[in-house]
């Protein structure tokens, strides 16, 4: 059954463009991984900005700015936010 | 003498100024960077309020207490009690940045959920007109339950009032987060964040609409693909050519400083022994070491100015491309350049590599990025064997070559961390998760304490280690003594010094490891230097000043590279040292793991006992092959291009 969460409009971090905003939806990385990123702020349902996605994936995370290499940016799944 | 009372431990959010708040509440000076893991252990220090003595300990930086990395670990074990050795804490004070309220709140729900006395500081209150911030004190106290005092660490704002609050913390009822069950599940972070968004609309009123800020731009170019990595190349070419353009004539002050107390000593001291220990052994030797502190002092200060800039940061995050397919992450990239200033806290620095093997695979190669100690090294043979040729108006031949130091032993290390994550210490890499700093402008003053930290290390070597060394090899180059045949009887000073240094105790050391250094080119001369430096490679320079009697009357450093080029072999009249063997000897220095206190903290952090005691032989075994075998090969290719 195709997950739900894969369908459109949800994308992954990285193939965000700079200046969205996106709600994160889920984490396809290790258990690690994802702990780390939600204590940072990037948990399940949170809203980031993309600042930057040339080099991996620049965020704006809680009033912070938070870079994800590009491994982990193809990893998370957002739904872009509408400006 | 008071006797300590209170137990406080700072916790805070990585680059939260904590470690700047724990200097002005103790006066303790303590290194302040912007990169998660600086202060990689926990720090004491201690000050007297109300005729209480208050012992405060400066813990590493964490973002939770579900630690990821074994400098998190540190701070969980204080937090929870488990630390070995410590007394429990009597008061936590946690550091919240208030420009990330945010974000730092949430360490600071989890330490409140524990029901102990806590203080909380609100510091760099001063950033918040600049973030179109305000933020409501008097409301964040009702939220939290606690004591919240608003501060500035770096000009001392407040802390009269952070001092007045830690000493009535323990009479103080503690938060009832938990009690309250405003936050009910621990360990899920959205309801925790959750949570925090309402406090922060209660507390936090935005006075403008933050759109790209100034950082981002900057940004932009500083981590783009191509630019990112070409400007920190260019930010590390300057930075070495002004070590050899800067440091030279400040180095040149020192050398005539110490002529100067060599000619004092001269005159006051009879000729004999008593004074030739002193100049020669003792000055000789130690001063050959101290001329160099402006070079390492430099050194310091240079990456002390990348880190407190929030620049290393990016440089880790620009530099986590090319550190990945060698099975390493950008994090990695932070204790390899601390590398370069001294293996023994970028050691401790991988604390912040969560992964077991990639922290060990970096610790392994970290000796191999050329750290200070060699520098005085460098400087002696460059300065010997290359020529001072100018290159355009900024270049010399002779910064090119130290910087090519530099590159080969980054190159090895980088190439060595890819052998062993494919090899012995083989796992998949973890992701790269860097919060970027905001910029800020170093403060000189923090800058030139922590400069004058390092370099005072520096200074304590060279008034033990160095010195001890020195005082020995002078007494073995001076016995027993040699019976000067009549052959040489009246030959001039330096030929009856040498026919002493050939027969003495020191020369037999030489004569003994002469067949090892022979196929590179060297002599025995130099089989002394290089056994005696395998305690401290920095010692290569002092034995060579000890063995050549390389007077202080003059620049200590300038004659005795004239010594080593002008060097001739008895009989022959060929020099001694080519430049084909002063290249791999350089070589030799490149890669060669001399250093007593890198060999320790490899052993401590690998494990200890005999599990560290076997990465750290593993460690200076093949660091040893690969050095000599390089030197072999740099020594047989220069002399296949006529450099013989």
């Amino acid at each position: 059954m195709l997950d739900a969460a894969l369908c459109a409009p949800s994308c992954t971090l990285a193939a965000c463009f700079a200046g969205d905003r996106a709600t994160v939806r889920q984490l396809h990385c290790t258990k690690a991984d994802a702990m780390r990123l939600r204590t940072l702020g990037v948990y399940e349902g949170a809203s980031v900005g993309i600042v930057d996605r040339r080099n991996g994936v620049l965020l704006d995370v809680c009033g912070s700015r938070l870079a994800l290499d590009a491994t982990m940016a193809g990893a998370i799944v957002v739904d872009p936010t509408p400006a | 003498m008071t006797r300590p009372t209170l137990r406080v431990a700072l916790i805070g959010n990585p680059n939260c100024g904590k470690s700047t708040l724990f200097n002005a509440l103790t006066g303790r000076r303590q290194k302040v960077a912007n990169f998660p893991g600086v202060t990689v252990e926990w720090v004491e220090g201690s000050y007297v309020h109300e005729g209480t003595t208050v012992s405060v300990l400066d813990l590493p930086g964490t973002y939770s207490l579900s630690p990821d990395a074994p400098d998190e670990v540190i701070t969980y074990d204080v937090v929870h009690g488990r630390a070995a050795g410590l007394d429990p804490v009597d008061v936590f004070v946690v550091v919240l940045d208030a420009e990330n309220l945010e974000r730092n709140l949430y360490l600071a729900t989890e330490v409140l959920e524990l029901g102990r006395p806590t203080v909380v500081v609100l510091n760099r209150i001063d950033r918040l007109p600049a973030a179109e911030m305000k933020v409501d004190v008097v409301e964040l106290i009702h939220a939290l339950g606690a004591i919240v005092v608003p501060s500035v660490a770096t000009t001392q704002e407040g802390l009269d009032r952070v001092r007045h609050c830690i000493a009535r913390a323990p009479d103080v009822p503690p938060s009832d987060l938990r009690a309250s069950g405003a936050i009910t599940d621990g360990q899920n972070a959205e309801r925790r964040y959750e949570w925090i968004s309402a406090v922060m609309a209660r507390t936090v009123t935005r006075t403008g609409t933050r759109g790209t800020r100034s950082s981002d731009r900057v940004d932009a170019v500083l981590l783009h693909r191509v630019w990112g990595p070409l400007i920190f190349v260019a930010v590390m070419a300057i930075a070495f050519q002004a070590l050899f353009l800067v440091a030279t004539p400040l180095a040149s002050l020192l050398q005539l400083g110490l002529g100067a107390l060599s000619n004092v000593l001269r005159g006051v001291l009879p000729a004999g022994d008593f004074q030739s220990l002193l100049i020669d052994g003792v000055l000789g030797g130690v001063g050959s070491v101290i001329v160099f502190v402006p070079q390492i002092a430099l050194l310091f200060l240079f990456i002390g100015a990348l880190e407190d800039s929030g620049y290393l940061s990016r440089a880790a995050f620009v530099m986590d491309r090319f550190m990945r397919p060698l099975g390493l992450q950008g994090k990695s990239f932070i204790p390899l350049l601390s590398g370069y200033a001294c293996a023994v806290p970028a050691i401790m620095a991988t604390r912040t590599i969560p992964q077991t093997k990639e922290r060990l695979a970096t610790i392994m190669v970290v000796p191999l990025m050329s750290c200070s100690a060699r520098l005085p090294v460098y400087t002696l043979l460059i300065s010997a064997f290359v020529p001072a040729v100018t290159i355009g108006y900024v270049l010399t031949l002779q910064g090119l070559a130290l910087l090519a130091m530099y590159i080969f032993g980054t190159v090895a290390a980088l190439a060595a961390a890819a052998v062993f994550r494919r090899t012995l210490l083989r796992s998949d890499t973890r992701a790269l998760i860097i919060e970027m700093p905001a910029y800020a402008k170093p403060t000189m003053r923090v800058l030139l304490t922590t400069v004058w930290q390092r370099v005072a290390v520096f200074l304590q070597r060279a008034g033990t280690v160095i010195f001890a060394i020195s005082v020995l090899l002078w007494a073995m180059g001076h016995y027993p003594r040699a019976t000067i045949d009549a052959q040489i009887a009246n030959a001039d000073a330096p030929t009856q010094q040498e026919a002493q240094l050939a027969q003495s105790a020191l020369g037999q050391v030489g004569h003994a490891v002469e067949p090892l250094v022979r196929p590179l080119g060297l002599d025995w001369k130099i089989g002394v230097a290089m056994v005696a430096s395998f305690a401290a490679r920095e010692v290569f320079v002092s034995t060579m000043a000890t063995m050549y009697g390389v007077p202080q009357h003059e620049t200590v450093h300038t004659e005795l590279a004239a010594r080593l080029r002008d060097a001739r072999a008895p009989g022959t009249g060929r020099p001694t040292y080519t430049r084909a063997a002063a290249f791999g000897l350089l070589a030799f220095y490149v890669f060669a793991l001399m250093c007593t206190s890198t060999i320790a903290v490899t052993v401590r952090e690998t494990g200890g006992g005999w599990q560290g005691a076997r990465w750290a032989a593993l460690q200076f075994s093949y660091m040893l092959v690969l050095a000599w075998g390089s030197a072999f090969v740099v020594y047989r290719i220069a002399l296949a291009l006529g450099a013989g």
